[in-house]
């Protein structure tokens, strides 16, 4: 109990020393919080000695709080729901041809460079945020901690390349931005942002719930021509 | 204040996971709380100033809770090692190229 609750403590001030460390400097999409306080966590399990296993379940009270975290998210949503209700058949469109084309685009791909079948499942819900994907595998028979794996790593990328590309384009007002960040990079690209743009985020947050209810739809009609 | 908001978020997800679990769907539980959470906002108004405070606690912590899953990456190192360019790159193409699809179709379709 008193070991959990250090370890969930040290997690937090990791990543408020990130989240400060990616302030000082001028928030570089590569000063991404997460991926910062994930190799300051990483370097302090070494330092410790604290086996990974170990550590996983020491931090379970914070992965329990996601579930409440994503609820959350509804009073973002809620806030910019006029301007929600007045792009809602654009929302869905875009949403819905998105997720077909993560779902596709990661295993044709990952097919074309003869990566093994177990990687080719696993990266098929990568546009779905980690709790859909979790959900999806275990429904279908992939393996969830891969995919929720993969899933982190494709919200860091995401978070890092997509705002820069979409700026570079001119497609970076905060509507668009939110919903194809939210499509993309779910829950980490939300966070990341939520610390510049409350807009923005409240887009992203609805594109990431209705990108992993798109996914959770399409994928099991999809998973024969998976396997 | 924000206890009471938290027991509420938190009394959500987990009527979110019963409901899942009944009905046999692969929709996550939080998502179906996140549903519940909207559908209460817009039926009794008084509700947002009760959950409020602790949505916004949890909001600006949410990326403090994804560390954890973050840093248990390392475990599968040794699966993907061999891999791990190509993976990237399935990665990086297949997220810009789906990010771009979503941006290009809603800015598209909105005007």
């Amino acid at each position: 109990m008193i070991a959990s609750l250090a370890v969930c403590a040290a997690v937090i001030a990791a990543f408020l020393l990130a989240r400060r460390l990616a302030a000082r400097g001028n928030h570089h999409p590569l000063l991404n919080p997460i991926l910062l306080a994930a190799a300051l966590v990483g370097l302090g399990l070494w330092a410790v000695g604290l086996p990974l296993d170990r550590f996983a379940e020491l931090s379970r009270p914070l992965r329990w709080l996601l579930g409440p975290a994503i609820v959350a998210l509804g009073h973002l949503i809620w806030a910019q729901r006029a301007a929600l209700k007045a792009g809602a058949a654009p929302l869905l469109v875009a949403i819905g041809v998105g997720s077909l084309t993560g779902i596709t685009s990661a295993v044709s791909l990952a097919r074309y460079l003869q990566l093994d079948t177990t990687l080719q499942h696993a990266l098929a819900p990568k546009s779905a945020t980690s709790p859909f994907a979790i959900a999806l595998m275990e429904h279908l028979g992939g393996s969830p901690e891969l995919a929720a794996g993969l899933v982190i790593v494709t919200g860091i990328v995401g978070a890092i390349l997509l705002p820069p590309l979409l700026k570079r384009l001119r497609l970076d007002d905060a509507e668009t931005l939110g919903v194809a960040v939210g499509q993309a990079a779910h829950i980490v690209g939300t966070d990341a942002l939520g610390r510049r743009d409350a807009k923005a985020a409240a887009f992203s947050g609805l594109a990431m719930a209705l990108a992993g209810l798109a996914t959770s739809f399409l994928l099991p009609l999809l998973w024969g021509w998976l396997i | 204040m924000v206890t009471v908001g938290l027991i509420v978020l938190i009394l959500l997800s987990l009527a979110g996971d019963l409901a899942a679990a009944l009905l046999g769907i692969a929709v996550p539980g939080p998502i179906l709380g996140l549903a519940a959470y909207l559908a209460l906002l817009a039926a009794w108004p008084g509700f947002r100033s009760w959950t409020l405070p602790a949505a916004r606690l949890l909001t600006r912590f949410l990326g403090a809770l994804i560390v954890p899953a973050a840093v248990g990456l390392a475990a599968f190192a040794p699966f993907v090692v061999d891999v791990a360019p190509q993976l990237m790159l399935v990665i990086v193409v297949s997220t810009l190229v789906t990010g771009l699809t979503t941006a290009l179709l809603y800015a598209g379709l909105r005007r």
